[in-house]
């Protein structure tokens, strides 16, 4: 069984009928496989995360988890932002406590399982601090172990790392396919980034809006840990690159310019 | 700011304050008013110290005190749970807030013909009128605090588990604290408005009458002696425990830097 399918899903807004956000797409991800949507800006990916992880409802078809229908959030399947999205008001330790919390777990087991997760992210000496005290890197971290800690089969990304800087960006890539071989859960990862999907992913899907659709596949079975310089990287690097291209994808200007930008990054 | 910074600043606006205490003197002595109309400023210090030593205005304090706690704490209430329901009833916000937008704007002083109609002279009048006069803007600051809750947030305990009561007590509330604060400490300098309006005319004896009394009897020293006070407490309040609370959440909300 797939850890996640979508059946014809598409996503309709009212104010523009005419171009569906998300037209008729059918996926399915594997149990534990690294899966990357990548694409333009207004290509639909963070719409499709968002009702993956239940927040947004299709407006018609479905999605469903492990065979069952998607009709909210759940803990087993948690999504995370491009900020850090950590509460202010909140230590370091109770942020990452926070869904624990909701499931009834007692103090001192939730401080302990907290601790432990944030070693994982190596911010175990931040656990008293306050988000604001951090560097951007630390608090994706924080809010990496705000979901970890719930143990979810799935764990939802949509563009996680994009304001981070490069070196950050690519220290943290690296600690997220570790603590994906480590912790055996699926995951769903949104970027523009060519370079950060082929570093981090397994299968990629190559996604192009108005209307929003997949429009094409690549599996990547270079071994891990990946380097940007690595030969079969830069080949396919370029490969996509030529996919999204505006020559073969006429288009709105404004699209154009976020393929450039997909270049350039 | 640092130390040498703040005290150049105290030093500075005792430097203007007493300017303005001196001109004060020098026009008390040109003789444009009469004494009992302009007295000079230290006439004011004496009856100042002298009313407080035979317990007059320490009575005064008490008495206006008691009432501006009862005002203030039932207006904020009010204002809060009715600011609540209009945030989480979107067609009750759209149908009250031009009303509640309108009854803003509406002095305290204007409530107080109905409200001694209504309830006659006597306490129930006069924080009848800080009511009336300081639930409104307490409802749409904690209105449009609840509606302006980063949505980031809100998604964010909704995908951690979080059911729609935690999301609410859990998120919204502590992530709308400083705007609540906020509302709390103008709903305070509503209230103490709307106190001394009530109480230039409701019966009694807090500030507002003492002053009212002095003028009755054309004591001008007593008068301007009671206008300084209130000036003080509300400028104490505000800056020494409002502003110093709000602070301190601002900063441990990151909001703003220690």
């Amino acid at each position: 069984m797939s850890a996640i399918s979508t059946e014809n899903l598409s996503k309709i807004y009212q104010k523009n009928p005419e171009k569906p956000v998300l037209d008729r797409i059918n996926i399915s991800i594997e149990e534990q496989e690294f899966l990357t949507l990548l694409g333009p800006s207004g290509c639909g990916k963070s719409t499709l995360l968002h009702i993956l992880a239940g927040l947004m409802e299709p407006t018609s078809g479905a999605a469903y988890c492990q065979g069952e229908r998607i009709q909210g959030p759940a803990q087993d399947r948690v999504l995370m932002l491009q900020e850090a999205a950590l509460f202010p008001w909140l230590t370091v330790k109770s942020n990452v406590t926070f869904g624990l919390k909701e499931r009834g777990i007692a103090r001192t087991e939730r401080e302990k399982l907290a601790q432990a997760e944030l070693k994982k992210v190596r911010l175990a000496d931040s656990a008293n601090s306050y988000p604001h005290q951090l560097s951007g890197g630390m608090q994706q971290r924080v809010a990496l172990a705000r979901a970890l800690v719930l143990r979810p089969d799935i764990i939802l990304m949509d563009e996680p790392f994009a304001s981070l800087d490069e070196q950050t960006r690519f220290q943290l890539q690296q600690e997220l396919v570790e603590l994906w071989q480590d912790l055996k859960m699926t995951v769903v990862f949104v970027t523009h980034s060519i370079r950060e999907a082929l570093l981090i992913s397994e299968r990629i899907l190559v996604m192009a809006g108005n209307p929003g659709r997949i429009k094409s596949e690549y599996r990547i079975n270079a071994p891990y840990p990946r380097k940007p310089g690595q030969a079969d990287i830069v080949r396919r690097e370029e490969q996509i690159l030529a996919d999204l291209s505006p020559s073969r994808q006429p288009s709105s200007r404004e699209n154009s310019e976020s393929y450039r930008e997909v270049a350039a990054g | 700011m640092n130390f040498q910074e703040t005290a150049k600043t105290f030093i500075f606006r005792f430097i203007v304050f007493g300017l303005l205490i001196l001109i004060w003197h020098f026009l008390a002595g040109r003789d444009i008013w009469p004494d009992y109309l302009l007295p000079r400023p230290l006439a004011v210090v004496e009856t100042l110290i002298a009313r407080f030593q035979d317990g007059t205005l320490l009575e005064a304090i008490a008495v206006s005190f008691r009432r501006l706690l009862i005002g203030f704490g039932l207006a904020s209430a009010l204002g809060f749970f009715l600011g609540l329901f209009l945030a989480l009833v979107p067609a009750a916000d759209r149908a009250f807030s031009p009303f509640i937008l309108a009854l803003q704007s509406v002095p305290s002083v204007v409530w107080l013909p109905l409200a001694l109609l209504w309830f006659s002279l006597g306490e129930t009048a006069i924080i009848s009128v800080i009511i009336l006069g300081a639930s409104w803007n307490m409802v749409s600051t904690t209105t449009s605090g609840l509606k302006n809750v980063n949505p980031v947030f809100l998604k964010s305990a909704r995908t951690l588990g979080a059911s729609k009561l935690s999301v609410f007590y859990r998120v919204m509330l502590p992530a709308a604290l400083p705007h609540l604060l906020t509302g709390l400490r103008f709903s305070w300098a509503f209230s103490w408005r709307a106190l001394m309006a009530g109480e230039l005319i409701g019966g009694g004896s807090g500030l507002g009458q003492l002053l009212m009394w002095g003028r009755d009897m054309g004591n001008m020293r007593l008068v301007i002696a009671i206008i300084f006070l209130i000036g003080a407490f509300g400028f104490i309040t505000d800056n020494y425990f409002f502003k110093k609370i709000e602070n301190r959440v601002l900063e441990r909300w990151g909001y703003q830097s220690g």
